[in-house]
């Protein structure tokens, strides 16, 4: 038997308080704000930005809706909804954390690249008879 | 095709011995002096990996060119550093040694000698080989360093003794496969890089050297890093092993 039996008669927002609807809207809209405010100042990459006002937009969903994911998880063979939020949540930070690594490798490399060009060009502003004599006389 | 010793002949030998440096201003200098009395004539380029000591200084007054790095980039960014400086002015044969005083510059003349007669294009100095004189190394680092000469050794087809050496000898055919590598080992620049040479058909070979205990200030493989090296440099080969049809390819484009 399971605990929310679907299509019971079981009222499936009933057990999401009026109050933390309004708590989980403002949280949404707030991460919404500050992604938005992030992108305007150009301190927030686009593909990061669209990420978290996805986020905000699913947390100002839920606080309408609040029976939408548990119905998600019926329909997806989850008879305890927590668990697709618990899944959601992992597969978002694997999938965010994946993106972070490939960007910090990239620019990781590319900032090495650009100190060996800068120390060769300093090297090479400071003397310029550095190229003849690395050679040998 | 000109043959490396044919080459030898009718190109003007240009000797650059490239030095990566990282907090090394108490030993630099006398490293330094002793590789212009042991390589007259040589071209020695201290690569300064962004010091807080006067390492730039006492080097560029023992005579070495300094190329400063601007910020501590580590081991592997500094090398490259060095030995692009030495590939862009047109060093024929590139020694590559530390800085700490650990590489005895009276073993340079043997490890530039068969570079120098054309019978090989990459040069390891060995501490394990009959002849050489070390000081006395860890039973932990002989265990790892011996099991990564025998994993190379297999890989190589041929028996290298020491494979973590940073005391290198090359010509300009392998620095220009080095400094030209799609992705140059930068983080653990050691078995791997004789294992890219290896793949992509240079003659290897060892020569055993005088190596002493470091008497430098600041390791440039420190003691947490070090608990990292085995899986680092493990997946390291697997990385080059990966990597074989390009080397050969580039093996071909360069010849």
């Amino acid at each position: 038997m399971t605990p929310f039996p679907f299509g019971s008669g079981t009222t499936l927002t009933g057990h999401v308080a009026a109050e933390a609807r309004v708590l989980i809207f403002f949280c949404g809209a707030g991460l919404s704000a500050w992604s938005l405010l992030k992108l305007r100042r150009r301190s927030l990459l686009v593909p990061t930005c669209t990420l978290f006002l996805a986020i905000g937009a699913t947390f100002m969903l839920f606080a309408f809706v609040p029976g939408f994911f548990d119905r998600l998880a019926y329909w997806s063979g989850i008879s305890y909804p927590p668990v697709l939020y618990l899944i959601g949540c992992v597969v978002i930070l694997i999938a965010m954390i994946i993106h972070l690594a490939s960007r910090l490798s990239l620019v990781d490399e590319r900032c090495r690249r650009l100190a060996i060009e800068l120390a060769l060009l300093g090297a090479a502003r400071s003397s310029d008879r550095l190229d003849t004599r690395l050679g040998g006389d | 095709m000109i043959s490396p010793r044919e080459r030898s002949s009718t190109v003007r030998e240009q000797v650059s011995i490239v030095i990566p440096a990282h907090n090394e201003g108490r030993v630099v200098g006398s490293v330094v002096q002793r590789v212009c009395e042991n390589v007259p004539g040589a071209a020695v380029l201290v690569v300064d990996d962004g010091s807080r000591d006067d390492t730039r200084a006492q080097a560029a007054a023992a005579g070495a060119r300094v190329v400063r790095l601007p910020f501590n980039c580590g081991y592997g960014v500094a090398l490259l550093t060095g030995l692009t400086a030495a590939f862009r002015a047109g060093a024929t044969t590139v020694v590559t040694m530390d800085a700490d005083g650990q590489h005895d510059p009276t073993s340079l003349a043997a490890i530039l000698k068969p570079v120098r007669d054309g019978e090989a294009d990459l040069v390891l100095g060995s501490r394990y080989l009959p002849g050489s004189v070390s000081y006395p190394v860890s039973a932990l680092r002989r265990i790892v360093s011996w099991w990564l000469s025998r994993i190379l050794t297999l890989i190589a087809g041929q028996r290298l003794t020491d494979t973590t050496t940073g005391f290198q000898c090359m010509n300009r055919a392998t620095l220009e496969l080095f400094v030209t590598l799609r992705d140059f080992p930068e983080r653990a620049p050691d078995a791997d890089l004789i294992l890219y040479a290896v793949m992509a058909g240079s003659r290897v070979r060892e020569v055993p050297v005088t190596m002493h205990m470091d008497q430098g200030g600041e390791s440039m493989h420190g003691a947490i890093k070090s608990m990292f090296y085995v899986p680092k440099l493990a997946t390291a080969v697997l990385s080059v092993l990966l990597e074989y049809a390009y080397l050969r390819a580039k093996a071909r484009r360069l010849r």
